[in-house]
């Protein structure tokens, strides 16, 4: 077929004239390269946006499930449940397809009511459906591929995205905890877009970025709900493991035995999370999450688990905390699948045999949501099926597929301990395997082992990565083709996020699975960097926009980042996002409350005020008996700056420099770069001015006193708690304008872009 | 992108936009006065044979039976037949005149989540918002603890901001947060004229980011900050309502923390969750203190509301994922059953009475869905029809934001 034969086709020009396309007359010269024609509808395209919309779901769909009528026959579509379901049935239907009876496709013939369809007659030739069925067959004869033109929409078009060095603030703040250097902001601003990636992968070398990377692995993962007390030490039974309460030794060797056991039950806790964090650090395949044959010790779980190799821990010193892989003597480990705290955080009993494991797994490592199959209506009260999981159809959409993969778990009871090897497995449930693979009774010692190679080479793999790191840095739930429904603009939506998440996973994937590409890749997109809608598409939108409110950990690590101090009532306390008001503030605590809250209530509306005026209490004073120097807050102010003297003189310079300091406030803590002319530069000037005139004259009226509120003093090193030297001390305000400096941080850290990233 | 565009694109992408902003500005000036909604949910699928809809066994020789107990135990307690387990004869027999019991009712799944989401939100589509996100969403102005999310099924497809309070030691202290020390009035920040101007300032500034996003994602979450800060004086209120200890039991708290809410005028419905209903082994004497926690916790919300005063404007609806199966596995204990029930009482709900039922082996009559009487032919009561009775006794089948969200049909269930 010549390339213009293809364009010829009605059914592909009327496609292009629906989507409003203009179309090139075909090219004269047959060598001309059809790719480069605008409106070139590729195979996939029409699959997905033509032929699986309009036939095979509407039509096909209604038997050629798995639980449908048509279910014991050879087309049997996969669940909009599994992210690659177009693949695999655009796949499917493709290798039906290839079926003939006197040079006619099957799927023409049976719809027609020929070839025994057992559905009938469901369509007519001449059907707009039919036609788009035949399209589909002539395509797999004449293959159409289409070069970008640039006339595919990405979904960044007609979005303002943050600039470069606006996203290495953004990315600074969440990845690292801190604001980007000057040097690391100049370097961005003059290389763009290489150099935001390459500080990016510098930020991801740092020690707060493996704390972010842990947090948000555990609001998957959950498995820190065992850091509690000394949850830890429970994951273990001491009749497997007899060190483990090695600690009990403690006073022998000059220790504290608290210390030890907390640690111990630190480490035995942290075990899953630890991997994660050894192999993003170390660039090691992602995919070793669920194949690594060996697990993460430190020197207190080492000592709990009796390796050889273990010693007494020396508990000052901090490399003591450090954790390394190690293998236990006869235990099949299978990355973070074998470890106690993963094993017991999904629990199984004698009748759930492992699907809650199963169904986690298969969610959270092949972003496929079994229950899902299921959305459909049953009614199981019409149900004569024996053993309705092996054989009623309302059953079999999800157990077909969650029993094998339940059944590769069976190596591990609920506590973690390993089921001697000779007892079988239950005979009335599918045998272990995964997908369509059933397992070699050989890998039977370690079942684990093989069904996480299965599906580390599963293509889901890397999308279920992908989408656990969109997740994890935007704060965005990733749309599926069931939370989209039938609604257009979320159709379009997930088209876009599909595309994306395919691309960066199969890169992610040719990339040896390196973690810190997908992050790369979440922070440069515009799900991360979009601002504002210049003419966007609407689908663009549903996901655009840094609208990101901050979890309780990451404001706690920007109060720090930008003030210079903690929120906290002293120095030896926790901070109160880590503590008090963790929880309020919609944090979990991955036991009871598991799902952070990504709104705020009234609540958490009231926590952020309390914060801003703690914050502006203690900071204001605590930065200004810095020298000017070493200021976070007010490097181009002194207290004895005031716009006009008690005579009634305007001082120009005073003002200027205040206007500055507020122009640098703006942009150290909303990140808002300001002309000195701009209107909300302008709005803080007038409040910093009314509060400080308002104060002036309250003091003059003796309704104020200069004195400050014992608890907005600085007297006290924030960070220490030692005793300021009293040269240094401040303690009062009799010009007013320490309070309307606070006013002023009170009004920024209440706003909005310094809660939300 | 004009205002009615971006309203649209707003609800149509879920970010839902409900009022315009300056309607959500001018909140909650005074206490919301009610009806105030209690969902129980009692989780991991509990069996209603054991609660109201019981069937017991005829007798020992009896295979397969559906409970342990006979059925000559079963007693009658007004509409109600009650089965002998502790607790329930009093528990039947307290609300009586009040309760409204619906058996028979079809969840349509075995899948805890989506047996969990067909009875909270009336559908089994993801992402559909719980009711009480909806009535949360409805009432306005608008309380800014409007939904107290403490379990269950709490998802609001961005309607609302959802509240936890299980610990209310701290509200004392955010409930003043212009005061440095909480406990003294005259310990602020600032004085109170330059309080007011700082206030204004954030409020005007709130509103310019507002006016100029062009992001549906931005510009409804700076309407949320706003309206999270819109309750001015309300958690100050509620704060004089808590009292200084709260119940051991998880129910009986988040009973306590709801009902001083409502009481505070702060709340519109709270989602209260008790677990351990998934009893796949052991189910007799690991299901009945479940249910006896259950019962309880009603008890003494209803209790409580009455001490409050408030208790002839709180209407309370009990449900669960879906029940368990007619019969016990091999370890005595029972699986997923699809055919459940729910109970509810309150204004508006005509109590007393048992609408629905099932057959010795738990399987759905089907109902006359006019009169409701047993009729073959006829329909079965899925939780998306209890629904739709629920948005009509709440005001809302004509409200366009839950249009946005079908349920099922309207039957005579409510009375």
């Amino acid at each position: 077929m010549r390339p213009h034969d293809r364009l010829a086709s009605p059914l592909v020009l009327a496609l292009v004239a629906l989507a409003g396309c203009q179309v090139e007359e075909p090219a004269a010269d047959d060598t001309a390269d059809d790719t480069q024609v605008a409106g070139c509808v590729d195979d996939a395209s029409f699959f997905r946006e033509e032929l699986y919309p309009k036939v095979v779901k509407k039509t096909c769909m209604g038997c050629h499930v798995a639980d449908g009528l048509a279910r014991d026959s050879s087309l049997v579509f996969v669940s909009e449940a599994r992210p690659d379901h177009l693949s695999v049935n655009e796949a499917l239907l493709a290798s039906i397809a290839g079926l003939e009876r006197d040079g006619t496709s099957i799927v023409l013939l049976k719809p027609q009511g020929e070839e025994d369809h057992g559905g009938g007659e469901v369509l007519q030739a001449g059907d707009t459906s039919f036609v788009l069925l035949e399209e589909f067959v002539h395509r797999l004869d004449a293959p159409v591929a289409c070069e970008s033109t640039g006339t595919i929409r990405t979904g960044d078009e007609g979005l303002e995205l943050l600039s470069a060095a606006e996203t290495l603030r953004k990315a600074s703040i969440l990845l690292a905890g801190r604001l980007p250097t000057p040097q690391e902001a100049d370097a961005v601003r003059a290389g763009g877009e290489p150099a935001l990636v390459q500080a990016l992968w510098g930020l991801m070398t740092e020690d707060t970025f493996t704390d972010v990377f842990v947090e948000k692995l555990n609001d998957v993962l959950l498995t820190d709900r065992y850091l509690r007390g000394t949850d830890g030490i429970g994951l273990l039974d001491d009749d497997d493991f007899p060190s483990l309460y090695w600690y009990e030794d403690a006073e022998d060797y000059g220790d504290d035995y608290n210390k030890l056991r907390a640690r111990t039950s630190s480490a035995l806790a942290r075990e899953p999370l630890a991997l994660a964090a050894h192999l993003m650090r170390n660039d090691l395949p992602w995919t070793e999450l669920l194949t690594a044959d060996y697990r993460m010790v430190n020197a207190y779980s080492a000592m709990a688990y009796g390796l050889p190799d273990a010693s007494w821990p020396d508990a000052d010193d901090p490399a003591s905390l450090d954790f390394r892989p190690a293998k236990v003597d006869g235990v099949p480990h299978a990355g973070l699948l074998t470890t106690p705290a993963f094993l017991s955080r999904y629990p199984t009993t004698d009748t759930n045999r492992n699907r809650h494991r199963a169904w986690f797994f298969f969610k959270t490592f092949l972003a496929t949501d079994i229950l899902t199959f299921a959305d459909r209506p049953i009614d199981p009260t019409v149900s004569n099926a024996h053993n309705p999981t092996m054989n009623d159809p309302q059953c079999t959409v999800c157990h077909a597929t969650m029993d094998p993969v339940a059944g590769a778990f069976q190596n591990w009871e609920t506590d973690g301990s390993l089921v001697p090897v000779e007892e079988p497995w239950y005979s009335d449930m599918r045998p272990p395997g995964f997908g369509d693979r059933a397992m070699p009774s050989t890998e039977r010692p370690n079942a684990l082992g093989w069904l996480a190679r299965q599906a580390a080479s599963d293509p889901r793999f890397a999308i279920a990565t992908v989408q656990t790191m969109l997740h994890a840095f935007t704060g965005v739930e990733p749309l599926t083709a069931l939370t989209a429904g039938d609604d257009p603009v979320k159709q379009e939506a997930l088209r876009q996020q599909d595309a994306w998440v395919q691309e960066v996973a199969a890169e992610l994937a040719a990339r040896s699975h390196d973690v810190k590409y997908a992050v790369e890749r979440v922070i440069t997109s515009r799900y991360f960097r979009a601002v504002g809608d210049v003419g966007a598409d609407p689908g663009s939108l549903v996901h655009a926009g840094t609208a990101h409110l901050l979890t309780p950990e990451e404001l706690d690590r920007k109060i720090v980042a930008t003030l210079g101090v903690p929120w906290r009532r002293n120095a030896n306390s926790a901070t109160y996002l880590a503590d008090r008001y963790r929880m309020l503030y919609g944090g979990i605590d991955s036991f009871s409350v598991t799902q952070r809250l990504t709104d705020p209530n009234g609540v958490m509306g009231a926590i952020s005020l309390r914060m801003a005026t703690e914050m502006a209490c203690e900071a204001v004073p605590h930065d200004l008996v810095l020298d000017q120097t070493q200021r976070r807050l007010f490097p181009l102010v002194e207290l004895t700056y005031e716009p006009v003297t008690d005579d009634g003189f305007e001082v120009p310079a005073a003002k200027q420099a205040i206007l500055a300091n507020l122009q640098w406030l703006h942009l150290r803590l909303l990140g808002e770069d300001l002309e000195l002319d701009d209107p909300e530069l302008q709005a803080s000037w007038e409040l910093w001015r009314d509060v400080w005139q308002g104060g002036k004259d309250l003091l003059a009226d003796g309704e104020a006193s200069s004195t400050l509120d014992s608890s907005c003093t600085a007297t006290i090193d924030p960070w220490t708690g030692d005793s300021l030297p009293k040269d240094r001390e401040l303690r009062s305000d009799p010009r007013f304008t320490l309070r309307a400096w606070s006013a002023v941080l009170a009004y920024l850290l209440a706003d909005w872009r310094f809660l939300h990233e | 992108m004009d205002r009615r565009t971006f309203l649209r694109l707003t609800a149509a992408s879920g970010l839902a936009a409900t009022a315009p902003w300056p309607a959500r500005r001018a909140l909650a000036a005074d206490p919301y006065p009610g009806p105030y909604w209690l969902f129980f949910h009692a989780s991991g699928g509990w069996d209603p044979t054991l609660l109201c809809d019981p069937k017991g066994r005829r007798n020992e020789q009896e295979v397969d039976p559906v409970n342990t107990y006979f059925t000559d135990e079963i007693e009658e307690v007004g509409p109600f037949k009650v089965p002998p387990v502790d607790g329930m004869r009093a528990f039947f027999s307290r609300f009586r005149d009040q309760l409204l019991v619906i058996n028979g009712v079809d969840t349509q799944t075995n899948s805890h989540e989506t047996g969990t989401r067909h009875t909270w939100s009336g559908s089994m589509d993801p992402g559909m918002p719980a009711l009480g996100a909806l009535l949360g969403t409805h009432v306005e102005p608008r309380p800014s603890l409007s939904y107290l999310a403490h379990g269950g099924y709490d998802v609001t497809d961005g309607l609302v901001a959802p509240t936890r309070l299980a610990d209310t030691s701290a509200i004392l202290e955010i409930a003043y947060p212009e005061r440095l020390d909480p406990s003294k009035e005259e310990s602020t920040f600032l004085p109170d004229s330059l309080m007011a101007r700082l206030a204004q300032a954030r409020n005007d500034r709130l509103q310019r980011l507002h006016d100029g996003a062009t992001l549906p994602r931005v510009a409804r979450s700076r309407e949320l900050l706003a309206l999270s800060r819109s309750g001015d004086n309300e958690l100050a209120r509620l704060a004089t309502r808590l009292p200084s200890s709260l119940p051991n039991d998880g129910l009986q708290r988040q009973a306590q923390v709801s009902l001083a809410c409502f009481e505070a005028g702060v709340a519109v419905a709270a989602s209260l969750s008790t677990g351990g209903f998934d009893t796949h082994g052991n189910h007799d004497a690991s299901h009945t203190p479940r249910l006896q926690t259950l019962v309880n916790g009603i008890t003494y919300a209803m209790d409580e509301a009455e001490r409050r005063g408030i208790a002839d404007k709180v209407i309370v609806v009990v449900g669960s994922d879906f029940a368990r199966t007619p019969y016990y596995n091999d370890g005595n204990g029972k699986d997923h059953w699809s055919i459940t029930s729910m109970m509810m009482m309150g204004p508006g709900i005509r109590g007393g009475r048992v609408v629905g039922a099932t057959d010795e082996r738990q399987v759905p009559l089907r109902l006359d869905p006019e009169t409701l009487q047993l009729r073959d032919g006829g329909v079965r009561i899925t939780p998306a029809d209890v629904h739709a009775s629920l948005r009509q006794l709440a005001g809302m089948d004509a409200w366009d934001v839950a249009a946005r969200y079908p349920v099922g049909s309207l039957l005579p269930l409510l009375g």
